[in-house]
């Protein structure tokens, strides 16, 4: 907690200089790649790709989405899967079953700490998709490790844990995408290039798809009895999160497990770190997050400093499919969602919208994270983005959880005369783990 | 998914235990009241009871908002806990109070393994400079987690009392010990440089540098040392970005993208122009990222110059620098036969602002190839420039079919209405077919857009209220119907108009309507207004149109006729009335069709007429069908609408029409449209419209309702065999 407080109290003018124009850097990154920045063509990737060329990838936490994540990295010719590390043996087999049969060898090392995976020197990169519960101390342990990190999102717990994640890359000077993979969809591209470039008039207003808006808290399930830790290593799977005994239930829900942790979290953060982070991307507010947030007739309205509102709402969306955004400036708007379908209030504005890609796959996004490894440019996704939208998303749950509106100022970091907000910002890490 | 055995469940001792329950079960509603209520000695009495350790857990998390230094005395033992301690330094990193900085310091002197690690985390957290003796004396301890502990801890409190003992250890401490101690020192030097003590930084990052580190570790100190020097860090960057080593080479690349300035420029230049095309274009890739202009040129010159995969790439280069002066050499590429880099090129093009950019498309509108002069003008209309009017007004007239449509489409969208006459021109010089459709869309598009909103002759066709569109909803199209009636034209979606049809949901108001024959669909949020109201074409559209009707030559003249039609209106009626006499037959029928399509119930007489006394039995069927169209879309009172179905019943002879006819009657609530519905329940052709016509009357009709209606009912629920059509007059016959 102090922590951030501190670290604000002491930038200076140079050190705010610097950041700006890192920001700059960084978003010239992540907001004009459309499409791939640098063709992987011209990075070696087409056609027999030698060993030398290759990325070396490990998975971390396996389950059924990072599972669909992995045949996305799988099906690109410059990548080679060495490694699997999960808490489960079952997982940690049947990946290993496949990038075996994949490079038909027995190749593929299993790992039930993810401290030895890392460790292994000729390893690049990292996809971590363990449960939201671990995402941030993988994240930072790989790159202090020196790999480069596909991370499932959501990211990070806290606003805190937003803050040092965007923090390790940039001091490590390792690659992070966020696996926010809409950033890398045309129609969503698309529709923010309509806000960004003035096609829609001045911006006034930013709807996000939040799925869900109550909070949750995570909490301590009765004792069953527990495995053996090379069959389900429960130790392993609390990770940061305060002990409790082990749980059948709480094991299987990996995803919902302490997702969003502290005392908020849940269904902003769910699909909140996807359309808030495209609401983001659309009002250029990639180094920043809005200033007050209010709850308002079960929606959750924001306000940014430049004065876009931000509104997060689970009805009155069109049939764009899940994670709908629409962006609203002062002579025009446009909506999409998943299904890749567009509408605008001037069709003509969708003239050069490109192909329709429907079911929101990631292998676009996967593809932008390995240019990135190889050109060391940024990703559409990275730290510094995904650090804002969390922290977008951790400010609205604090907001909700507390019902009432709430101002929170970016450069210091922290909520505006407002202790009760300050405390929701940060939480102690389970022993002995740190970040 | 989170479960409490119900021996817990008892020993709740008071209601805080109930709300405590329900957030541990995951169960807190999104909007219920803040936790505000808790009151910390409530809280404190939970941990020092023997309630079970689940609640002492969660009433941690509680003390972590709502505590201060008095629950530090409950919270401290349980740092021994190894159920409760990872709670309890929940509340005690959170609580500002010294006194939960004395207790982390105590227990720091007592603990070990693991739970001693945890707190000389939350100490590291709480940068308690009180505490750097104690962590100090932790560097040496047998247990190497535990010093690597104390190392990382010091690093962040950062104070030069507690970086002091790191930098000898780099080189003494045990190789267990060093990566934390290099984590400390770097996180001492990341302060330093934070807080522009630049000298005192680069000493921490060099005694990194120079140690037997990792080499992640060593990369790190390499980036903060450059970062110190500041100027003079740029020979070390430029040293890194010779470097064979990937990782030395990526670390500069990182690197040089936080260093603003023309000295990072010149030393990614520098580095550029000897290197290797795959360096090369991570090297154009950092200046561009950068936002350096020194990237331009060579981005330029590798569009231009470079192999196909070099060109896409610096193409999406000079997609991020956005800088105009590329627009040339765009314009260029989106001329070559590589369709993936013409594609590209314009992409980019598309993208970039200002003036030169809209020089560089005029250029290109001058091109010898009709595709480019196409591209070009297909570029303005989406990039809207209005400026350039004037120029696809004389390009609309060149030679080239492909260019005169591109050029009249592309004027459709950018005219106004002050600019109809030129496009009125074109549409009556028109050289093809195309160019004549392109015109009559473009002369449409220009006026409906320039349509304003008018108001009267206001049909409701159907209003909804609730959580649409799946949830509960009433139908408040009566409710709507008398408001509009009472004159009012804008209706606020809410309860106090609607009641509420659907608790606690944030409800919708969707209004179906019709303004002078035009249908509208509006939909508002609860606490928005829905204003009914209907775009007219302007007057002057009209009387323009109708200025070049007479001295326009026939397929040009059947276009304006149809233009006519779409915009409605009563002069344009009168020039539709007299052409349908016209001496050419096509204008004859262009006029009569655009009668039978006519949007409002101002042609209903030429219709009734028309469908008695068309010139061919094909033109009587289809003025009959837009006679019946007509018939129910007016505002008129119900018995003038029975009268003229009843008319165009005389009228119709065919089983098509006669279904046309059944489906208008089954919107009209009267008693008397049964009886023209009734005869056709016994037809096999016509008896499933029919049933489905009298139960639409019937459900128009207020209840308590006439028998014949309660007859009629009972007979289509006894022909339909259209299930749906059952259900729905036996419900009415309930």
């Amino acid at each position: 907690m102090d922590q951030i407080r501190k670290s604000n109290s002491r930038k200076t003018a140079t050190e705010l200089s610097r950041r700006k124009f890192l920001t700059k850097a960084t978003k010239a990154g992540a907001l004009l790649a459309f499409p791939t920045i640098i063709p992987a063509s011209a990075l070696g990737k087409n056609g027999s790709v030698p060993p030398s060329e290759r990325i070396v990838l490990g998975g971390i936490g396996i389950g059924n989405r990072g599972s669909y994540v992995l045949g996305c990295f799988l099906a690109e010719e410059d990548v080679q899967f060495v490694a699997i590390c999960d808490v489960k043996a079952v997982r940690r087999k049947s990946i290993k079953a496949r990038a075996d049969s994949k490079y038909g060898n027995k190749d593929c090392s299993m790992y039930r700490d993810f401290r030895d995976l890392l460790a292994r020197e000729d390893i690049d990169a990292v996809l971590c998709a363990t449960g939201p519960n671990s995402h941030t101390l993988v994240s930072i342990t790989a790159a202090k490790a020196g790999k480069d990190v596909y991370c499932e999102k959501p990211c990070t717990k806290n606003i805190s844990q937003s803050l040092i994640l965007a923090d390790v890359f940039r001091r490590t000077g390792r690659v992070f995408q966020c696996g926010t993979q809409r950033r890398s969809l045309p129609n969503f591209g698309y529709a923010v290039d309509l806000a960004r470039l003035g096609r829609l008039g001045k911006l006034q207003t930013v709807y996000a798809h939040p799925g869900g808006l109550g909070t949750k808290m995570s909490g301590w399930a009765k004792a069953d009895p527990e495995p053996d830790k090379e069959v389900a290593d429960w130790d392993m799977y609390l990770g940061t999160a305060a002990w409790r005994p082990f749980n059948n239930g709480l094991l299987r829900n990996g995803f919902g497990f302490e997702k969003g942790g502290g005392l908020t979290g849940g269904g902003c953060l769910e699909w909140g770190s996807h359309c808030v982070d495209l609401c983001q991307w659309a009002n250029d507010a990639d180094d920043t997050s809005p200033i007050e947030y209010e709850p308002v007739n079960g929606e959750l309205h924001a306000r940014y400093a430049n004065g876009v509102k931000l509104v997060m709402r689970n009805k009155g969306w069109m049939a764009m499919g899940s994670c709908p955004v629409r962006f609203e400036g002062e002579t025009d708007w446009v909506e999409t969602g998943d299904n890749a379908n567009m509408a605008s209030s001037s069709p003509e504005l969708l003239l050069d919208r490109g192909a329709k890609i429907g079911g929101y796959p990631a292998n676009f996004h996967v593809r932008d994270f390995l240019d990135a490894v190889k050109s060391r440019g940024q990703t559409r996704a990275n730290a510094d983005a995904a650090c804002h939208a969390h922290i977008t998303c951790h400010a609205a749950n604090i907001a909700l959880y507390l019902n009432r509106k709430v101002h929170y100022d970016p450069a210091k970091r922290e909520f505006i005369n407002d202790d009760e907000a300050n405390r929701f910002r940060s939480e102690a890490l389970r022993e002995p783990w740190r970040i | 998914m989170m479960t409490f055995s119900t021996p817990i469940i008892r020993r709740f001792t008071f209601p805080l235990a109930a709300m405590l329950l329900a957030m541990a079960l995951g169960l807190r509603p999104a909007h219920c009241v803040a936790a505000a209520a808790y009151k910390q000695a409530d809280l404190i009495a939970v941990l020092q009871s023997d309630s079970p350790p689940s609640e002492k857990a969660i009433t941690c998390k509680r003390l972590a908002i709502y505590g201060d230094g008095k629950a530090v005395p409950a919270l401290a033992p349980l740092l021994a806990d190894i159920q409760l301690a990872s709670w309890a330094r929940i509340a005690l990193e959170a609580i500002p109070d010294p006194a939960a900085d004395a207790a982390l310091r105590e227990a720091a002197g007592k603990l070990k393994g693991r739970l001693l690690i945890g707190t000389i985390n939350s100490i590291g957290v709480r940068r308690d400079e009180k505490a750097i003796p104690v962590l100090a004396g932790k560097l040496a301890d047998a247990d190497a987690d535990v010093a690597s502990a104390a190392a990382v801890a010091l690093g962040h409190i950062g104070s030069d009392a507690a970086v002091k003992p790191l930098p000898p250890l780099l080189t003494k401490a045990p190789a267990k010990v060093r990566p934390a101690v290099a984590e400390g020192c770097i996180l001492a030097a990341e302060k330093r440089l934070s807080e522009k003590n630049f000298s005192e930084a680069l000493v921490l990052y060099n005694a990194v540098r120079s140690a037997k580190v990792s080499k992640q570790k060593s990369l790190e100190a390499i980036r903060g040392a450059i970062l110190a020097m500041q100027s003079e860090g740029i020979p070390l960057l430029a040293e890194q970005l010779k470097s064979k080593d990937k990782d030395i080479f990526s670390i500069g690349l990182r690197t040089a993208r936080e260093i603003p300035g023309p000295a990072t420029a010149k030393a990614l230049l520098a580095e550029l122009k000897q290197s290797d095309p795959q360096r090369q274009a991570k090297l154009l890739l950092a200046l561009a990222e950068r936002g350096d202009p020194e990237a331009l040129p060579v981005a330029i010159q590798m569009a231009e110059e470079g192999e196909q995969k070099a060109r896409l790439m610096a193409v999406n280069i000079l997609r991020k620098l956005g800088n105009p002066a590329a627009a040339g050499t765009l314009m260029k590429l989106m001329t070559k036969d590589d369709a993936e880099l013409a594609l590209a090129a314009k992409r980019v093009l598309m993208r970039l602002p200002g003036k030169e950019i809209d020089s560089a498309i005029a250029v290109m509108l001058k091109d010898q190839k009709p595709e480019a002069r196409s591209q070009a003008i297909n570029m303005i209309m989406q990039r809207k420039t209005a400026g350039m009017v004037p120029t696809l007004i004389k390009v609309a007239q060149t030679d080239s079919e492909q260019v005169r449509v591109a050029a009249i489409k592309a004027l459709g969208k950018l005219c106004g209405v002050d600019q109809l006459q030129a496009l009125l021109g074109l549409l009556a010089k028109g050289k093809s077919a195309d160019d004549i459709q392109a015109a009559e869309r473009a002369v449409t598009s220009v006026c409906m857009r320039s349509a304003k909103i008018a108001t009267g002759n206001v049909v409701i066709l159907k209003a909804m209220y609730g959580d649409l569109p799946k949830g509960k909803k009433a139908d408040v199209t009566r409710k709507v119907l008398k408001m509009v009636g009472d004159g009012k034209l804008e209706i606020e979606a809410s309860n106090n108009n609607f009641g509420d049809p659907a608790p606690s949901t944030f409800k919708s108001l969707q209004i179906d309507y019709k303004v002078a024959g035009r249908v509208d669909s509006k939909t508002a949020k609860e606490g928005e207004t829905i204003t009914i109201a209907a775009r007219a074409v302007d007057p002057a559209c009209t009387e323009a149109v109708l200025a070049a009707l007479p001295g326009a030559p026939l397929e040009p003249k059947k276009a304006l006729l149809r233009i006519l039609r779409a915009f409605g209106g009563q002069s344009a009626l009168k020039a539709i009335r007299i052409a349908s006499t016209d001496a050419n037959s096509e204008i004859r029928e262009s006029a009569l069709r655009a009668l039978f399509e006519w949007p409002s119930a101002d042609a209903l007489p030429d219709l009734a007429k028309l469908a008695r006394n068309a010139p061919s039995e094909t033109f009587k069927i289809l003025a009959l069908r837009g006679y019946i169209r007509l018939i129910q879309e007016q505002d008129a009172p119900v018995g003038k609408k029975v009268t003229a179905l009843k008319d165009a019943s005389s009228l119709a002879k065919r089983t098509e029409e006669k279904k046309i006819l059944l489906a208008a009657l089954g919107t009209v609530p009267a008693v008397e449209a049964l009886t023209l519905v009734m005869p056709h329940l016994e037809n096999p052709a016509l008896k499933e419209e029919a049933a489905a016509a009298v139960v639409g009357i019937a459900e128009k009709i207020r209840a308590p309702r006439p028998p014949a209606v309660t007859e009629a009912l009972g007979a289509a629920a006894k022909a339909t065999r259209n299930q749906q059509t059952a259900k729905r007059a036996k419900a009415l016959l309930k």
